[in-house]
């Protein structure tokens, strides 16, 4: 749907993408995922049309994608970073304004335009002015702006930025049941969680380059750290921390104030290993924690970096 | 429609602050043509004077005079008494004190005595009376050496009839400004506060950056979003324009539409409006906050309004504000207007002086809206 290569993009010596290349299917939710300036923005505005961009091609339903695509452009929806709505209208007003730029055929809007207001829940806010509105339900009305029109693909940029726990949930919920209407989306976030949660496919965006592409699963294959455990309270010797250390899958253990953190691969019964040694060993020790990797230590191993850094 | 649905939409959200500038603009109106109305009225009122007579003569050359200032005065005698005569015209119960001498016949009509005239020191008005006094003694002796009775030359003296003065009034304004010019006078004041303050208001929410960007993503072209959008300001504009003339036509609609060169006035508010959407136009480009749209054009419409004759006449402005005031579009339709009010029969020079501020006017709409694709050609490089 969605075919990116070598897109390059500068602003005077900075580069925000550099040979950028992506791939985007039909049906999926592609997330991509960056720290903040990592050029997510930039690569969903070229793609948008919005900027020029200095190398690269960028085809969107197999066509080359340029600011007259209009046949393309009626099949994308945009919900932007920022709400992008008219403070003079109302909540039915604003979307049947942005609807009407796709629509044109006033019945077929009204349907639409009702749909989208069920759809994010503002039925009753719809006479409300957006400076009336909360933050939560502001950026639900940005997002029924952006797909009243039902497009094929809705590309979302951070649409879950500065939006509270139970307005997240209902974003997130909304955008899963987009997609499984038939939509395909693009989602941009620096929250690891949400692309974690709802991407059926993800790419790592650092420094404008993609460091990694793929299914969640995928991508933390890739990286050492399959499993992290915590035990504490626990008091060791020198010999107990090198017998943990030669346990099968373990390559990495660390231990200071009582505290034991060891790092296995993405083997299985990693941690009934470690527990059945302390045992043996007549060790006492507190919590247990166990952690499978995250998109954020896929993200440390590969850059050195956290996500959020 | 979409996009110019959205511009009217907007407009309407802001109807009520449209409303409060047509009130204060229909107030000024109003209460100028009122002010102007009176004045009018007071306009061209011979005034009487008081005159006290001292007869030291009561001939009857004398009594003739005396008789011919009673026609344009009001005439009091007084004693010959100094004293009484210093006090009135100190307390200025009377304006002037007239003594004729003895022997008036005799010494005033050879010529070796005068009247004596005594006026309130610093007063103007004597001088009229005095004009007066002699032209009807210059008429009598003329009479008298082509040798009439001093009787005859008296009476026929008397009998001169005023000539009679014709005021040119053909619309109907006793030579001032017509009643309809004070609407037009202001009319800047409506168009650039109004338009440029609602047309820049409804832009600044346009050119939010996101929702330029939501609309630049959007299937509607560019070209068409920008069709549209001309189209909406060109109907705020005519809008407001016609809701002018009919304030224009309110406040004296007959005497308008018999004034020959109403098309003129019509075109040249015309084009005052359009060079105002101009003006609205690159301030929209310009600024995306709606505080600042504020900022500016209150400033920008009083400045313009008070430098190029709206506020103030024209004719009351130093030489140096005008030559400034010329580099502004109010200017030259305030010209316009001023000659249109001022002009009773169209010649060929007062048409091509008006027809000269109209193009002027229009110059300046085209000089804007160069600056406003300049400004819109450097802000899609800014991307």
């Amino acid at each position: 749907m969605i075919k990116i290569e070598n897109l390059v993009k500068r602003y005077g010596e900075l580069v925000a993408l550099d040979h950028l290349n992506l791939e985007i299917e039909e049906g999926e939710i592609f997330g991509l995922l960056g720290p903040n300036g990592s050029g997510k923005t930039t690569a969903i505005s070229c793609v948008l049309a919005l900027l020029k961009y200095d190398k690269g091609t960028i085809e969107v339903f197999g066509k080359p994608m340029a600011p007259d695509n209009y046949e393309a452009k009626k099949q994308i929806g945009v919900v932007l970073q920022n709400v992008a709505v008219f403070d003079e209208m109302n909540v039915r007003e604003n979307i049947d304004y942005f609807c009407g730029l796709y629509v044109a055929e006033k019945e077929k809007r009204k349907v639409l335009v009702e749909e989208a207001i069920s759809f994010v829940g503002l039925e009753d806010y719809t006479k409300m002015k957006p400076k009336q509105l909360s933050g939560g339900l502001l950026r639900r009305l940005n997002i029924a702006c952006g797909i009243a029109h039902q497009p094929k693909l809705i590309i979302m940029d951070e649409p879950t930025v500065a939006v509270d726990p139970q307005s997240r949930n209902k974003i997130l919920e909304g955008i899963m049941e987009l997609n499984r209407k038939g939509a395909t989306i693009i989602y941009t976030s620096h929250y690891m969680e949400e692309v974690e949660q709802i991407c059926s496919r993800i790419a790592i965006i650092d420094h404008g380059r993609c460091i990694a592409q793929g299914t969640k699963e995928e991508l933390k294959s890739m990286i050492k750290t399959g499993e992290k455990i915590t035990i504490e309270g626990v008091l060791l010797d020198g010999e107990n921390l090198t017998d943990i250390r030669n346990l099968p899958h373990v390559f990495e253990e660390d231990y200071e104030q009582q505290l034991l953190t060891v790092r296995c691969s993405g083997a299985k019964h990693n941690l009934v290993r470690i527990l059945n040694y302390l045992q043996d060993k007549d060790i006492a020790f507190g919590r247990v924690f166990s952690e499978l990797p995250t998109l954020n230590d896929v993200f440390l191993e590969i850059t050195g970096k956290e996500l959020r850094d | 429609m979409t996009v110019f649905k959205g511009y009217m939409k907007i407009t309407k959200s802001l109807f009520g602050m449209i409303l409060m500038y047509m009130v204060i603009f229909s107030g000024v109106t109003l209460a100028m043509q009122f002010t102007a109305k009176q004045s009018e009225e007071s306009s061209y009122t011979a005034e009487k004077m008081d005159v006290a007579v001292v007869d030291n003569d009561g001939g009857e050359l004398a009594k003739g005079l005396i008789s011919c200032l009673k026609q344009n005065h009001n005439v009091t005698y007084m004693e010959n008494n100094e004293g009484i005569m210093q006090e009135a015209l100190y307390y200025e119960t009377i304006d002037l004190i007239v003594q004729i001498p003895e022997n008036f016949e005799k010494n005033c009509l050879d010529g070796s005595e005068e009247l004596r005239v005594t006026k309130v020191p610093g007063t103007y008005n004597a001088i009229y009376v005095s004009q007066q006094m002699n032209t009807f003694l210059n008429q009598v002796r003329t009479y008298k050496s082509a040798g009439y009775t001093t009787k005859d030359a008296i009476e026929r003296s008397e009998i001169q009839e005023n000539s009679e003065v014709k005021i040119l009034n053909d619309r109907g304004n006793k030579g001032q400004m017509p009643s309809y010019g004070y609407a037009f006078r202001y009319m800047p004041y409506l168009f650039l506060t109004a338009l440029c303050y609602v047309l820049g208001l409804i832009l600044a929410s346009f050119r939010k950056r996101e929702v330029k960007n939501r609309m630049l993503a959007s299937a509607v072209s560019l070209r068409r979003q920008n069709g549209e959008s001309i189209l909406a300001f060109l109907v705020v504009g005519i809008g407001m324009w016609i809701f002018g003339l009919l304030m224009t036509l309110a406040v004296d609609g007959k005497a308008f539409a018999a004034d020959p060169n109403k098309w003129y006035y019509i075109v040249n508010t015309l084009m005052l409006m359009l060079v105002c959407l101009a003006i609205a136009f690159v301030l929209g480009l310009l600024v995306s906050k709606p505080a600042i749209v504020n900022n500016i054009v209150t400033p920008l419409s009083l400045g313009m309004c008070f430098l190029c004759g709206a506020f103030v006449q024209m004719s009351l402005l130093g030489e140096t504000v005008l030559k400034v005031a010329r580099f502004l579009p109010v200017y030259w339709y305030e010209l316009v207007n001023e000659k249109l009010s001022n002009c009773v029969t169209m010649t060929d020079g007062i048409r091509s002086e008006i027809l000269s501020g109209i193009g002027v006017q229009m110059l300046f709409v085209v000089a804007l809206i160069g600056i406003a694709l300049a400004i819109s050609r450097n802000k899609q490089q800014e991307a």
